[in-house]
């Protein structure tokens, strides 16, 4: 049962009695609109025969007054007769209108009228004669006065009876119409009554039936969201995360068993306190309190994700490096109803990569050293079979000569790989100035003698001479990967250009070096995972670590990388822009502090880590 | 040590065939492949002083070129050179002339199991020359007496 059907119902159970009190209403108004047309009737047929009676009385005085003259012959006998005559002819109009709508009155009237008419002027004669003295006591004439009245007399009664008879008759008419109305209201009343309890307990079982369905929908729902609500609350409570929610003013509502074991504080201790008593956060760098996530949020009005680096200081003191977002709770129109904070923490994971990126140093250093084994093995093989030539007898004195220039030749070239390959591999714990244009020198060179060979030209272009102050050894390993990543995207002939020069970058000074290749350039779908670790374009010749642990040197050094390719046409190749700034900003003091704390946690991976220089 | 075998090996080569050596050794042709000039140079001295025609190649596509082309004894192939690698190249030998022996001749020590199953005997590189030599005559020797055995079947 739907909100519309409701409402239909409910409105048809009101429209129907009223629609059957309307009718009862109209019914009752048409009978009690006849009832008082026949009341005026009857009032109309008293007045007329008050009317008439009135008339007849002058008339009776008219002839009163006539049969007194006559006997006196005294004038004064005549007045009632004049006046007698005078109302009648006022009367009679009013007489004539009220009878207006009945034509057999009309006719009796007329009658009458016409009886006394000659009444009238056998009494004008009679009183002419009788002026002129002659005779008028004889009773032959005096009869036919008389006869004459008599029958006026007789004509008017006609009309009077049956106006009586028209009232008697008006009269028993509005009675049984009254009677009827009566009854018929009784009989209304009654149906309707009947009609309206039929229809209004269908109507009103159909309500009952759509309200308790209604309740029924509303239970279930209640009982549904009870449900949903039980859901949500162990999901959140089994969650892997830590999990923490606000209310709007940053006070907190919940926490889950995660959250309460990495803050030290329970959901009943916690509950109600404001976010930044119980989530302690400060910056792994700069020991200063981060941000606080709800004002965060409150502010951007969104998702928002922590600053890298983040440190949560639980209630005992202990502290955990954690990763972790904040989003608002908006209600449905939308304002912020709360915050959720859902966080996990990485102390674990940053030894895990800390240990990647020391593996991938010696895994560095072991392919450059099993290619360094191959390049002494060459002029080594070349130097002993020079020996061996000149220890044949035959030889004459400018070959020995040649073979002697050849074979110091090729010890050189031994002597220059094995020098830069102890330069390659010298530790520093501690920043120390660096003379960016030699660090490139020395790792183009090492690259040209091992990888490239003379088939590729690596050009250094003149440019930044200065020094910067950052960790060689770690600088050289990010040169090495980039420019050996160059040199292996070109063929024969390609050119690999490095250039340098002091800029600015977010307000630090520092210098740029750019490595440009003509190779075959990076496609758009590996340029995005080109950061992530195992991302590597030469199969089994790469670990896929090279550009990620670059850019992590790179980062500790305050610097930055960023790589633009493109795949054909004429600019086709790659190039590799590399920030570091003249001071490495950084983060010595924040870095030995996070190795004392990291240090047992590693312990499990010292083996591997020998060479990891922030151990 | 191994010099010495060496010598004590080819004396008596020398001595039982006599005259004929050379004419034998000079119809061998053995094609060097090598991406370092230098030790390739030195190498065809080495090969030549030893009566063998020497043909040269600086990478792998000239090389099979050359093989194709010319009538070869025996391959000494490098392993490592760019563009493509001495397992490519020994491979595309083998479908091309598979009786030709080639033995690799790396400074790497660890060659992939592949490659060294498809070559007939590998040297690495920095040994003293009197080894690689023996290998040669021993790989050349070896083949003499199958051809030898042919006809008998």
């Amino acid at each position: 049962m739907d909100k519309i059907t409701f409402q239909k119902l409910l409105r048809r159970a009101f429209l129907v009695p009223l629609v059957l009190a309307m009718f009862l209403a109209v019914a009752l108004i048409y009978e009690v609109q006849f009832l008082v047309n026949s009341a005026a009737t009857v009032e109309n047929s008293d007045h007329v025969i008050q009317l008439a009676e009135q008339i007849y009385r002058t008339r009776v005085d008219q002839e009163t007054g006539l049969r007194a003259y006559l006997l006196t012959r005294d004038e004064s006998f005549l007045q009632p007769y004049d006046h007698g005559r005078l109302e009648a002819q006022t009367l009679l109009p009013q007489l004539r209108q009220l009878i207006s709508s009945s034509p057999e009155q009309q006719a009796r009237n007329t009658a009458a009228l016409q009886a006394f008419t000659d009444w009238s002027s056998f009494a004008d004669n009679a009183i002419a004669m009788a002026r002129a003295g002659q005779d008028v006591d004889d009773p032959g004439f005096q009869l036919r006065g008389k006869a004459l009245m008599d029958r006026y007399r007789q004509l008017r009664t006609e009309f009077v009876t049956s106006e009586e008879q028209r009232r008697n008759q008006d009269l028993s008419n509005s009675r049984r119409t009254l009677t009827f109305v009566h009854a018929s209201v009784v009989v209304l009343c009654f149906v309707i009554g009947i009609v309206l309890a039929l229809i209004e307990r269908k109507q009103l079982t159909l309500l009952s039936q759509a309200f308790s369905s209604a309740l029924d929908t509303a239970r279930t729902r209640a009982a549904e969201a009870r449900e949903q609500k039980e859901w949500f609350h162990t999901t959140l409570k089994s969650i892997g995360d830590a999990v923490i929610a606000t209310n709007a003013e940053g006070t907190i509502s919940f926490m889950n068993p995660i959250a309460e074991g990495l803050t030290g504080w329970t959901l009943d201790e916690a509950r109600d306190k404001p976010l930044a008593d119980v989530f302690r956060i400060v910056s792994e760098q700069t020991r200063q309190t981060v941000e606080n996530p709800i004002d965060k949020v409150r502010r951007l009005n969104r998702i928002v994700g922590l600053a890298n680096h983040t440190v949560l200081i639980s209630r005992n003191g202990q502290e955990f490096a954690i990763d972790d977002s904040g989003a608002p709770i908006r209600d449905p129109s939308g304002g912020i109803a709360g915050i959720v904070l859902v966080f996990r923490d990485i102390t674990q994971q940053r030894g895990l990569e800390a240990a990647l990126q020391s593996n991938e140093r010696l895994a560095v250093a072991g392919r450059l050293s099993a290619s360094i084994a191959h390049e002494i093995h060459n002029p080594l093989d070349t130097v002993g079979n020079v020996l061996y030539l000149m220890g044949q007898q035959t030889r004459n004195q400018p070959e020995l000569q040649k073979l002697l220039e050849t074979a110091q030749r090729e010890v050189q070239r031994v002597t220059q790989i094995s020098k830069n390959m102890l330069s390659l591999h010298r530790e520093s714990r501690t920043p120390v100035f660096v003379p960016i244009s030699d660090l490139l020198k020395g790792v183009a060179a090492l690259i040209e003698e091992t990888i490239a060979k003379g088939k590729r030209q690596i050009r250094i272009e003149p440019g930044f001479e200065g020094e910067i102050e950052g960790y060689p050894s770690e600088l050289r390993q990010v040169f090495t990967n980039v420019i050996k990543n160059a040199v292996e995207a070109t063929t024969d002939g390609g050119i690999i250009r490095i250039s340098s020069l002091a800029t600015r970058q977010d307000g630090n000074s520092g210098v740029l070096v750019r490595v440009t290749d003509n190779g075959t350039g990076i496609s758009e779908e590996m340029q995005a995972r080109l950061f992530s670790p195992f991302a590597s374009t030469k199969q089994e010749n790469g670990s896929g670590l090279g550009l990620w642990v670059s850019r992590s040197i790179l980062e500790k050094h305050g610097g930055t990388i960023q790589i633009d390719s493109v795949t054909d046409g004429q600019a086709r190749g790659t190039t590799v822009s590399i920030f570091v700034p003249l001071k490495a900003t950084s983060r010595r003091r924040t870095e030995n502090l996070a190795m004392d704390t990291a240090q047992p946690r590693l312990k499990g991976l010292a083996e591997t880590s020998v060479h990891n220089p922030s151990s | 040590m191994v010099p010495s075998l060496y010598f004590v090996l080819a004396t008596c080569f020398f001595s039982d065939i006599g005259p004929a050596m050379d004419v034998v050794n000079a119809r061998k042709v053995i094609l060097c492949v090598d991406d370092e000039a230098v030790g390739l140079s030195v190498r065809k001295m080495i090969l030549e002083s030893q009566g063998y025609r020497v043909l040269t190649a600086e990478s792998g596509p000239d090389a099979l070129a050359l093989f194709s082309s010319e009538t070869i004894d025996l391959v000494v192939l490098d392993y490592a050179m760019p563009g493509m690698h001495g397992g490519v190249v020994a491979k595309q030998m083998k479908t091309i002339k598979p009786a030709t022996p080639i033995l690799m001749l790396s400074a790497y020590v660890d060659l992939p199991g592949e490659t060294l199953a498809l070559v007939d005997r590998s040297v690495t590189k920095g040994e003293p020359p009197p080894v690689l030599l023996a290998a040669i005559a021993h790989l050349l020797d070896h083949r003499e007496l199958d051809r030898g055995a042919m006809p008998a079947n």
